[in-house]
């Protein structure tokens, strides 16, 4: 390369590239408002009620619970932001700012330990349009991405370096934190103590223990000891509640039923984008997650094996949970170890064929040039994807639109102290500055009425959304039953969307 | 070698993103949540739970299928081929499919031809055209309800709405609008569609009466809180009544305490900023302040 362009055969050159070009993506696909998710506007009330000195609580609860599904580094992070103003605005910059140092920190970490990959890898994700998703949303994926990146920067740091000193500690602290940005970081904690027993680095082991037990058992002394996460994993159905719980013939076909979703749906839209569709998109999918496993198991043999620990860990836990929460976020935070392990495992099945079919020494060019081809075609996959989502409309659809037309009614037209019953207690919060909670899921209209009663509730509104029945299986019997508790305040059509207030 | 290589990018990184966030703040600027139209959709929407429209409503027409074969009487069949069509109609709400909604108007006028004389159930095919987009086919339709039973209200009121909205036929309108007065003379949206008629023609005071009038009778239907008609009929003649009336009592009968009542009522009722704004332009631009 002549002297004035050899800044291109720079890694750090490239680097600032892919940072910069994952930067504009997330200007272009930017929105300052709140998803209609729901988990964002959790976090960013959880964030506000932290910071407000309320303690760990969702403000729009009228019966003030403390929270014990979420953990709470996150939603700290956004309080901390939401200081000065109460949009949701600074916090989304901060949570954009985090995704891109969680870019650098990849190709750090990639640089110590899958040196050869670091580049193909960091370009991949940083067009990769299921990164870009959830770095646009008040969602905890990507700051979970960047404590797991964080930790694991460290633990090659002390594997270099050794000794007990500050990194040892650093390390066994950091590596708590994914848990406590989201509880499936406990597969992050349990892969890291196995992978240090394995490596007979048996203090390393016991620190992380100690250091996650103390933090654990912290955080359960300030909020409660009972979570809610193992009676979800345990639940047939969290919107029917009555129907119990599942039997273990009935786990291993959920097992199944999730391993199809995510082999047939999500994860070959989260590896390639949603721009290749059909078969080809599947073969190629399928070709690129055997890549992944010969990878997998080729790691286990390798000083990072603790990332196979990991995912196997992580996607047992995914396999675990309820079908319908099957979802492209919670592949998010592995996209970028799969992609390592999938050309890693290229790699392998090339030096293969290479030693297979040539008796001389094998070419460690023609490797560099095959994962760079595998990473040029999955970033050119995922940026059509980037152009499809720019090119989308993404309007909300006129059930959402009712639904917060009549937030807005109720928050011109209503008591500041109102109690409002939604089926999205949290955005309705957000919008209408009115406390409220759900109704119960219960088939017995009864036990809804008497929920209704119980939480004081003044105001219900019926929405009429598309992706969800529960109001129609559950709020409309009960009303129905009760005709003489509701009178009609406010109705939007298309879909009829109303508002009763509920007279004492 | 990390440490080197950070100290010597750090500024180059600390601009990106410091720009970066200048960037999305100059753009959004004055944004504000509560008081945008409506929030712009962010690119994940909820994701679909287990008690999904399309799932329950799929299970539920082939229940109504099933049940359909067991059926004695004509009404029970009628009954129940009605409840498939809306079934059918609110599965193509979730899914945007049209074969359901050809379906659910199939149902529909199955429904009509198994009970001949059911008012109610060609008011509702009406209904169900009206909302497809079918002006002619809902016409037809609340005739049918009206020759069917010629007390039966909501058959000529939505008559006297569609005449005048859909086809500007005031006279058609006048008449089915009276004649639904006659059966009920607390019937919404009649003296709305009597009173735009009244103003078209410019008798202005007439117009009033009757826009009043409807304003008093959609008080009525709201409050009664099981109103015969779909509550977002009443709802749109009671925005319209008041903000006809603050146009009138603006220019023609000027009256400014009635016209700032009217104001309110309308502010309270309306969603649409841009309307509410206009509305208060319209006020201040004639009583100033």
């Amino acid at each position: 390369m002549p002297g004035r362009l050899s800044f291109l055969t720079s890694p750090e050159f490239w680097i600032k590239v892919f940072v910069a070009v994952y930067m504009i993506i997330l200007a272009a696909e930017f929105s300052p408002d709140i998803s209609t998710n729901g988990d964002d506007a959790k976090y960013l009330i959880l964030g506000k009620s932290l910071v407000t000195g309320h303690g760990y609580r969702y403000l729009y609860d009228p019966a003030n619970q403390v929270e014990t599904q979420y953990p709470p580094l996150f939603p700290a992070f956004l309080g901390a932001f939401s200081i000065f103003d109460g949009e949701p605005l600074i916090p989304k910059i901060a949570v954009g700012i985090l995704s891109g140092c969680m870019l650098l920190l990849l190709f750090f970490y990639l640089r110590s330990a899958f040196r050869r990959f670091a580049l193909p890898v960091t370009l991949i994700v940083a067009v990769s349009s299921s990164i870009a998703i959830c770095s646009t949303l008040l969602l905890s994926e990507v700051p979970y991405l960047f404590a797991s990146l964080g930790a694991l920067m460290l633990l090659e740091l002390y594997r270099r370096r050794g000794g007990m000193g500050l990194i040892f500690w650093a390390a066994a602290i950091s590596a708590v934190a994914p848990a406590f940005i989201r509880t499936v970081g406990i597969a992050f904690a349990a892969a890291w103590v196995i992978s240090a027993i394995i490596d007979k680095k048996y203090k390393q082991a016991a620190a992380h223990v100690a250091v996650f037990a103390g933090a654990m058992f912290l955080l359960r002394l300030a909020t409660s000891f009972n979570s809610p996460y193992i009676d979800q994993l345990f639940r047939r159905n969290s919107y029917n509640p009555e129907l119990g719980f599942v039997t273990f013939p009935e786990m291993v076909q959920r097992i199944g039923t999730n391993l199809h979703e995510y082999l047939f749906g999500v994860l070959p839209q989260a590896l390639l984008g949603g721009s290749l569709s059909g078969n080809t998109g599947l073969l190629l999918s399928f070709g690129l997650l055997l890549l992944a496993l010969i990878g997998w198991v080729r790691n286990f043999a390798l000083p990072t094996r603790f990332l196979s620990f990991y995912l196997l860990f992580y996607c047992g836990i995914l396999c675990m949970w309820q079908s319908q929460w099957t979802s492209l976020r919670f592949i998010v935070p592995i996209v970028p170890f799969m992609i390592v392990l999938a050309l890693l495992g290229l790699e392998t099945m090339v030096r293969f064929a290479q030693r297979l079919f040539s008796k001389t020494e094998t070419s460690g060019g023609l490797r560099t040039g095959i994962v760079w081809g595998a990473a040029a075609l999955l970033a050119l996959l995922n940026g059509c994807d980037q152009l499809r989502i720019l090119n989308t409309d993404t309007a909300l659809t006129p059930d959402w639109k009712n639904f917060y037309r009549c937030a807005d009614w109720i928050r011109t037209n209503t008591p500041q102290d109102a109690i409002i019953v939604s089926r999205k207690p949290e955005l309705f919060y957000l919008r209408a500055h009115r406390r409220g909670f759900i109704y119960p899921f219960s088939n017995n209209p009864e036990k809804v009425i008497d929920g209704l009663t119980k939480g004081g509730a003044q105001y219900c509104v019926l929405d009429n959304f598309y992706w969800t029945g529960t109001t129609m299986h559950y709020l409309v019997p009960a009303v129905r039953n009760h005709p003489e508790m509701f009178r009609i305040v406010y109705s939007l059509t298309d879909p009829e969307t109303y508002v009763l207030e509920v007279r004492k | 070698m990390t440490g080197a290589f950070f100290k010597k990018s750090f500024s180059y990184y600390a601009a990106l993103f410091a720009l970066w966030a200048v960037f999305i703040l100059v753009r959004y600027h004055g944004h504000r949540y509560e008081e945008a139209p409506v929030p712009s959709a962010g690119l994940e929407q909820s994701a679909p739970d287990p008690a999904n429209t399309a799932v329950p409503l799929q299970a539920k027409i082939t229940e109504l299928r099933q049940g359909l074969a067991g059926v004695a009487t004509r009404a029970a069949k009628s009954a129940l081929l009605q409840e498939l069509g809306y079934a059918y109609a609110n599965l193509y709400n979730a899914t945007g499919n049209v074969s359901f909604r050809d379906s659910a108007v199939a149902s529909m006028r199955d429904a009509s031809a198994s009970n001949p004389g059911s008012a109610p159930l060609h008011y509702s095919l009406g209904k169900f055209y009206g909302a497809l987009g079918n002006p002619a086919g809902a016409l037809e339709q609340y005739g049918l309800a009206m020759r069917c039973d010629s007390t039966y209200a909501p058959g000529f009121i939505e008559a006297a709405v569609c005449s005048y909205i859909s086809f500007r036929k005031s006279a058609d309108a006048m008449r089915f609008g009276n004649r639904a007065l006659r059966i009920d003379i607390h019937a919404p949206l009649c003296h709305l569609i009597l009173g735009l008629i009244a103003l078209d023609a410019n008798d202005f005071e007439a117009g009033r009466l009757n826009l009043d009038q409807e304003i008093a009778a959609d008080d009525a239907a709201m409050a009664a809180g099981t109103p015969a008609l779909d509550p977002g009929s009443i709802r749109f003649a009671a925005i319209t009544a008041h903000f006809r009336l603050l146009q009138l009592y603006c220019s023609k009968i000027p009256d400014r305490a009635k016209a700032g009542a009217h104001l309110d009522e309308y502010l309270k009722l309306e969603t649409d900023p841009s309307k509410k704004a206009a509305a208060v332009e319209m006020m201040k631009e004639r009583w100033g302040g």
